[in-house]
């Protein structure tokens, strides 16, 4: 899942990026301006949008104004300082899908952008289950069978994103757009590379495979998949 | 008197026209009686003219019986309750009607009687009579005569134009003040209106306005001046509300940092050094919070009236060497060449000794913040005829030029300076603003985009005077500067 923070504050921007890549391994760019963040917005598809409301260039309600009238669909979280009810209607109202007040807790802020995703997934429980396959994102942890399997952080992000979309053929470039930011060399084969390595720990005890290629298309995660 | 406006007015309104609608029926009444009475003088003067008349024509006055014969011949008919009596100079009867010989009743002499005769009013039998006697000489011989009119007629005509009058004056009263009723209610119903208006309007909707009228008239211009009353309230309100959420958002924001710092580095297991680097940043967030806390104290303390500066003889010099001491480490620290130029005696001004360090310190941060290394910064401090001038000069960032009337203002940041992250809270300027309102002066900004900028403010001398035994204009100033380069 990628995720755009746009936040003028460097620490706090700075703080919620790492507390999203940590708590939840999500790719997060970074704009510290309405305007740059407005255009990332709608040129990267992103999976959630952090949103401060006093924000220089454009304020954070234009930005979510601009984004909802070019029919972005993208969730988009609230973070701001003013709390009072009439701000509260209006930012819902104009489209944002939830709202944070400063000072926030911050594993409060990664449960909301966890749900948020989960909803804009379409899915409502939080265990995401593929025959035998179990993944957790509200702890990052992955089962087969019953038995824990240990993932790197970005091998946990592929396998996350597939699993909010399963038997869904998934092409190598939106891949690429929702697991990396910004700061990231984008070289395919790199992808391939964490592919094989989640084959191999997904089916260490011989177990039927779940990721299948699709040549000339992109992967796909199902037990049994179509002749 | 507690009555509604509209009961006075109407009140009033039918009080007065009471008032001179009696006037008006007294006059006119007094008016005819005396254009009738006037009428009945004139024709009784023209009776005693024709006796008069006659005497001559007729050369009477010798002869008596002949005198009483032709004058019962000319006058004794009936009379129609006009009537003459003759009398002559000494008292005897020449010629008199029968209604008079009933109330037998002499003439004043002659002697006694104006040339245009006098005018009496008697009662006679049933009715009241006015007469006028005049008395004529004709051929050495005094004629006194008297014409009498009885009053009945016109009394008749006086007492029936009365009755209408009595008649029409109360209905007229009656309808004029039902008129004023209906006027007073018409003119206050308006003011009914717009009271009711101003009622409905309360914190939660201070943008309606009262209706607009288009009479141009007094309640027009009050309608106007209740709106320009809502207006200022309006403006006032809203710039307690943005000072609150500017105020909200300053705060919050670095609460916001600093719990999440501490959070997300109890999320798990760090080295040693990234609890260092955790502390420090929550130290210095913390450290900049108070500072902002301060100003927003100060400011309050503004708001509310508590501040105010204490001007008294103070010594500039030795204030600007303390600001320069206390900036000196931190510009050096930033890499930015530091200058201070001062004149080498006193120069004694008028200022609060708490504000006007204060007023330096701001401009001296904000032109160490906003000046990038390798930069410089001049603190120059002259005395310019009567003034003391106070120069802060760096070759900084620079201000927009579109920005640099909104920089005094509260919470205001340049887009510039908000995209550089340089942080700041955007009250120092606007405290600084304060300070040489305080002081009665104002603080003029040049500044070019890049190449920097330049604050710089007077004050009155204390001793205007004494100036010359220490700088002697801006050559002797130079030459006796003490200049300080720290690098």
């Amino acid at each position: 899942m990628r995720v755009l923070v746009i936040e003028d504050h460097a620490g706090l921007a700075k703080n919620v990026a790492r507390a999203l890549r940590e708590s939840a391994s999500y790719a997060v760019d970074l704009s510290p301006d309405g305007q740059d963040g407005l255009f990332m917005a709608l040129s990267t598809p992103y999976d959630l949008v952090l949103l401060d409301l006093m924000l220089p260039g454009l304020d954070g309600f234009a930005v979510l104004r601009q984004l909802r009238a070019s029919s972005s669909r993208v969730p988009v979280l609230i973070l701001t300082s003013r709390d009072d009810k009439e701000t509260t209607v209006s930012l819902l109202n104009a489209g944002a899908d939830d709202y944070l007040t400063k000072p926030f807790d911050i594993s409060e802020l990664v449960a909301r952008c966890r749900a948020l995703i989960r909803r804009s997934r379409g899915c409502a429980t939080p265990r995401l289950q593929i025959a035998d396959l179990v993944v957790l994102p509200e702890s990052m942890t992955v089962t087969r069978a019953g038995q824990p399997i240990t993932l790197t952080a970005m091998e946990y992000r592929l396998l996350e994103y597939m699993a909010y979309r399963p038997r869904a053929v998934i092409s190598k470039s939106e891949l690429l757009e929702h697991l990396y930011d910004y700061n990231w060399e984008k070289f395919s084969n790199v992808l391939e590379v964490y592919i094989s390595s989640l084959r191999r720990k997904l089916n260490s005890d011989g177990a039927a495979p779940l990721i299948h290629t699709h040549r000339g298309h992109g992967y796909m995660l199902v037990r049994d998949p179509a002749p | 008197m507690n009555l509604p406006i509209r009961i006075r007015l109407s009140s009033s309104y039918f009080l007065i026209f009471a008032c001179a609608s009696a006037l008006l029926v007294g006059a006119a009444w007094w008016m005819a009686r005396r254009s009738l009475l006037f009428e009945l003088d004139q024709e009784m003067q023209e009776h005693i003219d024709d006796v008069h008349d006659f005497v001559v024509a007729n050369d009477l006055g010798a002869d008596e019986a002949r005198t009483r014969a032709a004058i019962y011949a000319e006058f004794n008919r009936q009379d129609e309750g006009k009537w003459l009596q003759i009398e002559d100079g000494q008292g005897n009867w020449i010629y008199r009607p029968w209604r008079m010989l009933l109330s037998p009743q002499s003439l004043p002499p002659a002697a006694f009687l104006p040339v245009h005769g006098d005018v009496i009013e008697f009662t006679a039998g049933r009715h009241t009579v006015r007469a006028l006697r005049r008395a004529f000489t004709v051929n050495g011989r005094v004629w006194v005569v008297e014409s009498g009119i009885t009053l009945t007629k016109t009394d008749a005509v006086l007492n029936r134009f009365r009755d209408d009058l009595l008649l029409i004056a109360p209905l007229v009263l009656l309808m004029a003040g039902f008129a004023g009723h209906l006027l007073s209610r018409r003119a206050l119903d308006p003011v009914a209106a717009i009271a009711c208006e101003a009622q409905r309007i309360h914190e939660g909707n201070l943008q309606t306005r009262l209706p607009s009228l288009e009479t141009g008239d007094e309640l027009a211009h009050l309608s106007r001046t209740l709106n320009d009353m809502l207006e200022r309230i309006e403006s006032s309100v809203r710039s307690v509300r943005d000072f609150t959420a500017h105020a909200s958002h300053e705060l919050r924001t670095p609460v916001a940092l600093i719990r999440s710092e501490a959070e997300l580095s109890l999320c798990f297991d760090r080295t040693p050094g990234q609890y260092r680097e955790t502390l420090e940043e929550i130290g210095a967030e913390a450290r900049q919070m108070s500072s902002l806390l301060d100003s927003l104290l100060f400011l309050a303390r503004v708001d509310a009236g508590t501040e105010e500066a204490q001007l008294e003889p103070a010594d500039a010099h030795h204030i600007c060497s303390t600001a320069a001491r206390k900036w000196r480490p931190v510009l050096s620290e930033a890499g930015i060449e530091f200058s201070v130029e001062l004149p080498s005696g006193l120069l004694t001004v008028m200022a609060d000794r708490l504000y006007l360090p204060r007023l330096l310190n701001i401009v001296l941060e904000n032109a160490g913040k906003y000046t990038s290394p390798g930069g410089a910064v001049r603190l120059s401090l002259t005395a310019e005829g009567e003034r003391a001038h106070f120069e802060v000069a760096d070759t900084g960032v620079g201000i927009p030029r579109q920005d640099q009337a909104q920089i005094f203002d509260r919470f205001y940041r340049a887009a510039s300076v908000r995209a550089a992250r340089i942080p700041g809270s955007g009250l120092g300027l606007s405290l600084a603003a304060w300070i040489a309102a305080r002081h009665q002066t104002k603080i003029d900004v040049v500044s070019e985009l890049g190449a920097g900028s330049s604050f710089s403010w007077t004050l009155p001398l204390q001793f205007p005077g004494a100036e010359s035994l220490t700088a002697k204009g801006p050559e002797s100033v130079a030459a006796q500067e003490c200049r300080t380069t720290v690098v």
